[in-house]
């Protein structure tokens, strides 16, 4: 990119649009162009930007989705499939198990009813969304062209050498604004400064949750109900039932 | 233990998938392993605490599903009680 000249990178300016480079409406409402100490980095908040942070901000707000559906799916998971969870994050609680009964013909030929606890987990799809890929067009006029900052050249001759050009001067920034997209054939001008698809699916499970659900499948018990304990379950849902009544 | 997916568990007798509609639970409708002929029935009285999170879950899932439902072009339970109500 940086090889770019400012007249191979530029895209075509509605017509009529006299304005200076950065100047006016050109997306984002440009407030001056260029910062006008060359010597200081470029200024976050103007719309002229270098141009690795106009790409990098919307790749940035990728990263930062697929973290806000991570951190929904912890959500999930902690409300729905534990009981009594902790305040911290490092506790989760109880695991929140379903009962079911079923019957079970013993080797002596009598009956007996059992009770099968299934962790609540195991029976839902747990939501974890990804984004499969994504499509970014930009358009963006490119403003200007620069040296890298001294200060910042310095800082990365200290670090490394390696990642100065081939003469060894200092790598060169360009600075950039969104800018209007001309189609052909158009009278109106279209602002389509970014244009972002996404596609969106569920993702495969992570190791971790793989992991947490074998242990919740490792929880799925059964045991005997003896005769008291099953007459005891029914008092006490009549018991509930005629509170709720 | 068989391996599963989330919705299924391994029938506690043949150790067949055995798939746990969401709705059968709550109806309290047993669910029967087509492998071994198992009937579950889910305890009401014992479960309520995990039910009642089930239910809350099936019903603010109940919108998503009925769009997914929709947009398989296979109808779902919004599009039967359209139907009803028609």
């Amino acid at each position: 990119m940086s090889d770019e000249t400012p007249e191979d990178a530029a895209v075509p300016v509605p017509a009529g649009n006299g304005e200076p480079p950065g100047g006016g409406d050109d997306g984002g409402g440009s407030s001056g162009g260029p910062s006008s100490s060359r010597g200081d980095l470029p200024d976050p908040q103007g719309s002229v930007l270098s141009l690795a942070q106009l790409i990098g901000a919307p790749i940035h707000a990728l990263v930062d989705a697929e973290a806000q559906s991570a951190m929904a799916t912890a959500r999930f998971i902690r409300s729905v499939g534990f009981v009594g969870n902790g305040d911290g994050m490092g506790e989760l609680g109880d695991l929140q198990m379903a009962r079911f009964k079923r019957r079970r013909s013993n080797a002596d030929g009598s009956d007996e009813e059992v009770e099968v606890q299934i962790p609540l987990l195991s029976m839902l799809p747990i939501p974890a969304l990804q984004i499969k890929d994504a499509e970014l067009d930009y358009t963006v006029k490119i403003i200007q062209t620069e040296a890298l900052p001294q200060r910042q050249a310095e800082i990365n001759q200290l670090m490394t050498t390696k990642r100065q050009g081939p003469l060894g001067e200092p790598p060169a920034t360009l600075r950039a604004a969104f800018a209007r997209e001309q189609r052909p054939g158009d009278r109106r001008s279209v602002d389509m400064l970014l244009k972002m698809k996404l596609r969106i699916e569920q993702a495969d499970m992570p190791a971790g949750l793989a992991q947490l659900l074998a242990l919740a499948g490792e929880s799925t018990g059964q045991k005997a109900v003896t005769a008291t304990e099953s007459e005891e379950a029914q008092s006490e849902d009549g018991t509930r039932e005629s509170k709720d009544d | 233990m068989t391996a599963t997916q989330p919705g299924e568990i391994p029938c506690p007798s043949c150790s067949r998938p055995l798939p746990l509609p969401v709705a059968a639970v709550l109806s309290g409708q047993p669910i029967v392993c087509a492998g071994c002929g198992l009937e579950l029935t889910a305890q009401r009285e014992t479960s309520r605490e995990a039910l009642d999170a089930l239910g809350r879950w099936y019903e603010e899932t109940g919108a998503a599903r009925d769009m997914a439902a929709s947009a398989a072009g296979t109808g779902g339970e919004g599009a039967a009680k359209k139907q009803r109500s028609r």
